[in-house]
């Protein structure tokens, strides 16, 4: 590892995700320092995936090359920054307007609102902080070796040193055409050229992003989804902010259920924590669990629709990062939409729902007939 | 209709990774039931969606139209649609904070942690995880290789014939490095052709068959043959078959280069490839 190749990563999985998803905290009104960063993050990423998905799958099909798709995602997500940036500036002259500090520096206990920001919040936050760096750390500081990267990290690596999208076969290099090999898997995920297309801005080799320093981005963004998720599980009616040393408590289990769950090579621990580089790992780990999230939000009663809204961002990012969230995500909507009717007995917020898997059917449809 | 409910079953235990996993989906199970006592909210947003997806999952007919035909291999991923971790930790941190002392909620977690702990498998093992050898995380061997090979490039790419355990890792350091069979020469996910698997037999042999590699090597431009001597009887000397050794790698991995016009131990019958 070295500083600038962290600085760059820094700016990719941080800096740019969370200055993004600035789009989405302002839309969706997000209170509380500590849940509108992890909101950014979350979501930011979740978007920039889905615009890399909207612009590789043409793309790849066009046989268009990788600096070229590059530069096409590079103004998309230029243009979702300028946004975020302008609704910035509004958010500060109203403040300014109204006599308030432009920005509100809330401690990260004291946000529990449950008088629990005692002791033991600081124990079980110190030791998660040490459960969860320890399984960012050793993923990135040792090496583990999985077969499936002779295709995964092939494909970047031919997309990078060729300026190429999917143009060549992972193992002969033999030129490929329409739907040959195993490759035609890939044409509709192409979480292979997102990785791609990092690693030519960066500069860091495709094999050394992946195996370094991903995990550690990665697997940190994915803690960052489960402290949501056991916010708006574990949040009362009554209260307006996740109980802080509840969701400690939550992602200490969580951590050790993870920490000795290789009971198999396919549980979620395994994908988190042996090849969370690999599309369907960062699917099963992190995108189905945002869509769990999104989804126990809009379950609520009074909910934003905004919410409805994040389920097509999450549906277009879930289908660049594997065939199975092309399946799941349409599967989760499906289901829990259905719940939510039988609850609330709306069918306008049950088709909006289920219009959300839309694009995962036509990926689907792509794959199929293409 | 029998054949479909062990073909979900087998790939359930695929999952869950037979005997090992049974506790820890045990004690998703005990959640799963927990969560019906713990309110309408809990019941929407975890029990109903988890039952629903369990319902399909071990449905031998879904398994049949959808699994068979279109998840061959990966039915068992439709799993990852039950949210077991997150269902498990919420409903043991509920039931830790039912206790109202802080001492004894904290020994409770600590328990309930290590009984977690103690029925799964640890992640974190030497099998799991090992010393980096660079930092691409490949072996060394492939990145020496590979440099040598890029460093005498006579085309855009060269074809290597290579011993089974670098098959994964060549391509992920360079594009300038075909291989003339993958990790498909196993079998996996696409098949190969008769000679890609004659070469493929005779590598996976302790003492190969020098002339059919060689041979079909050379018809086939594969440039370079590397052989584990490690693990390959070979003969030191294969300029007879129409290859010079070219270079080592930790003193097991030995380079034969296909020998070109103009070479010193050239003849004109190998040459031509015959």
């Amino acid at each position: 590892m070295n500083n600038r190749d962290i600085l760059f990563m820094s700016v990719l999985f941080v800096a740019l995700p969370a200055w993004i998803g600035i789009l989405w905290v302002e839309a969706l009104n997000i209170r509380g320092n500590w849940e509108r960063f992890l909101h950014t993050l979350v979501l930011g990423f979740s978007t920039m995936l889905a615009a890399a998905q909207i612009v590789l799958v043409p793309m790849v099909a066009f046989h268009a090359p990788l600096t070229k798709a590059l530069a096409v995602w590079k103004a998309v997500i230029l243009f979702l920054a300028l946004v975020s940036f302008y609704l910035v500036l509004r958010r500060w002259s109203e403040r300014i307007e109204r006599g308030k500090p432009i920005v509100e520096v809330q401690t990260f206990p004291s946000e529990s609102g449950n008088g629990a920001g005692g002791l033991w919040t600081w124990i079980f936050g110190a030791l998660l902080v040490v459960f969860i760096l320890v399984q960012a750390y050793i993923p990135a500081r040792y090496e583990h070796r999985d077969d499936d990267d002779a295709r995964f990290v092939s494909e970047e690596v031919s997309a990078v040193e060729h300026d190429t999208m999917y143009w060549d076969d992972p193992i002969t290099i033999d030129q490929l055409y329409w739907n040959e090999g195993e490759v035609r898997k890939d044409f509709t995920s192409p979480w292979a050229m997102y990785i791609a297309m990092c690693s030519k801005m960066s500069g860091i080799p495709p094999a050394v992003l992946s195996h370094t320093y991903l995990p550690f981005f990665l697997i940190l963004l994915c803690y960052g989804v489960y402290y949501l998720i056991g916010g708006a599980l574990l949040k009362g009616e009554r209260e307006k902010r996740p109980p802080v040393e509840k969701v400690l408590v939550f992602l200490l289990f969580l951590s050790v259920i993870h920490l000795w769950g290789y009971t198999s090579t396919h549980t979620l621990a395994s994908m988190l924590l042996l090849r969370i580089w690999q599309g369907k790992a960062v699917c099963a780990s992190l995108m189905l669990p945002l869509c769990f999230y999104l989804m126990y939000q809009i379950l609520q009663k009074e909910y934003h629709r905004g919410w409805i809204v994040l389920l097509y961002v999450v549906s277009n990012a879930a289908c660049l990062l594997s065939g199975i969230g092309i399946v799941t995500v349409p599967a989760l909507l499906f289901l829990y939409g259905a719940i939510d009717f039988c609850y609330n007995r709306s069918l306008k917020k049950l088709l909006a729902i289920w219009m959300a898997a839309v694009p995962c059917g036509l990926y689907l449809l792509y794959y199929l007939i293409g | 209709m029998i054949t479909y409910c062990y073909g979900v079953w087998n790939e359930f235990l695929n999952f869950i990774g037979g005997r090992s996993g049974l506790a820890h989906w045990m004690l998703f199970i005990a959640a799963l039931i927990c969560c019906l006592f713990l309110g309408k909210e809990v019941r929407k947003k975890l029990f109903f969606p988890s039952v629903a997806v369990l319902l399909f999952f071990f449905n031998p007919l879904f398994y049949a139209v959808v699994g068979t035909k279109f998840l061959s291999g990966v039915y068992w991923r439709l799993l990852w649609m039950l949210p077991i971790s997150f269902l498990i930790a919420y409903v043991l941190t509920r039931l830790a904070y039912k206790i109202r002392k802080n001492i004894l909620r904290v020994l409770v977690v600590a328990v309930s942690c290590l009984c977690i702990a103690a029925t799964g498998d640890r992640i974190f093992t030497e099998e799991t995880y090992g010393e980096k050898e660079n930092a691409y995380e490949l072996p060394q061997a492939v990145i020496e290789i590979c440099d040598y090979v890029k460093a005498n490039l006579r085309n855009w790419k060269e074809t290597l014939v290579v011993p089974n355990d670098l098959l994964c890792y060549m391509r992920q350091y360079s594009s300038a490095v075909g291989l003339f069979y993958g990790r498909n020469a196993g079998g996996f996910i696409t098949n190969i052709e008769e000679e890609e698997a004659a070469v493929y037999a005779e590598m996976s042999k302790e003492n190969p068959d020098i002339r059919i590699i060689t041979d079909i090597g050379k018809k086939r431009n594969c440039r370079y043959l590397i052989f584990d001597t490690n693990f390959h009887r070979i003969p030191e000397d294969l300029t007879k078959y129409g290859y010079e050794k070219v270079y080592v790698v930790e003193k097991h991995y030995v380079m034969y280069r296909m020998l070109e016009a103009g070479d010193p131990g050239e003849r004109d019958d190998l040459a031509a490839g015959t």
